[in-house]
């Protein structure tokens, strides 16, 4: 008799575990790193992580405008881990305090942390990356008429 | 019926109850003492095992408090998850917003 577990394979079941994307201490560093990063630069992060279709760029796009009115204030990093891709997308107002060349710096503090399969960790290290760079005073009494 | 092997009191290099030798080697240690079946159960299949449960548990614990890991190059498992945005399904009817800046990356 053939052994069942080959025939599972040629199906394309992957030999991975199955499970949550991250432990619930995991997703508790990550949420306060994104509390520390908006405290520390007055800008909404938000990290999306799966393995969209398509496009990874026009998917953190629509991500950006599901967010509503404070997608010019945010900041949306997504990463494809099946692909081993990232994208961190900038809201019109979010680029004037974090560059381009900034988000590549907090890209790369993440990617060496996903090669070495620390992905909760890398996230973590690159939203303290953009936050730091996206660092400015806060604007006072803009609500006063001149 | 004599079974070959060493007794408990031999193995923890303890004195046996009534021979009066003890510690000196070549004075109680012989290698054909008695031994029970419960014994050599115990010596030789309970405790190999044991060893061998324990060493697993000390070996897989982290691994299992830490859950699955995540290695680069196998196809990814989850569920999309999206921490610090709002909800997924509204997300996918959004329009995309085409201002901003941003960077692209791989690993």
């Amino acid at each position: 008799m053939r052994p069942r577990w080959p025939s599972l394979f040629a199906r394309g079941v992957a030999a991975v575990p199955a499970g949550e994307a991250f432990s619930a201490g995991q997703v508790d560093a990550i949420e306060r790193a994104i509390t520390h990063a908006y405290t520390e630069s007055d800008l909404r992060y938000s990290v999306f992580v799966g393995a969209p279709d398509g496009d990874l760029r026009e998917q953190g796009r629509q991500l950006l405008g599901a967010l509503g009115d404070d997608a010019d204030r945010s900041v949306v990093v997504v990463i494809d881990p099946a692909h081993r891709r990232l994208e961190i997308l900038t809201g019109a107002t979010a680029a004037r305090y974090l560059d381009d060349r900034a988000t590549a710096l907090g890209a790369m503090s993440m990617t060496s942390s996903f090669a070495a399969g620390d992905l909760a960790g890398g996230i973590v290290a690159g939203l303290h990356t953009l936050s730091e760079h996206a660092r400015h005073p806060r604007t006072l009494h803009s609500d006063l008429a001149d | 019926m004599r079974r070959v092997g060493p007794s408990w009191s031999t193995l923890l290099c303890l004195p046996r109850r009534g021979s009066g030798e003890g510690w000196a080697l070549g004075g109680g240690f012989g290698y054909r003492d008695a031994m029970s079946t419960v014994e050599i159960v115990g010596w030789f299949v309970l405790l190999p095992l044991a060893l061998c449960v324990l060493i697993s548990l000390v070996v897989y614990i982290p691994s299992w408090v830490r859950g699955p890991k995540y290695r680069p190059g196998l196809s990814w498992w989850a569920e999309p998850v999206w921490i610090g945005g709002t909800d997924l399904d509204a997300a996918a009817l959004a329009e995309p917003v085409r201002e901003g800046g941003g960077c692209s990356a791989r690993w």
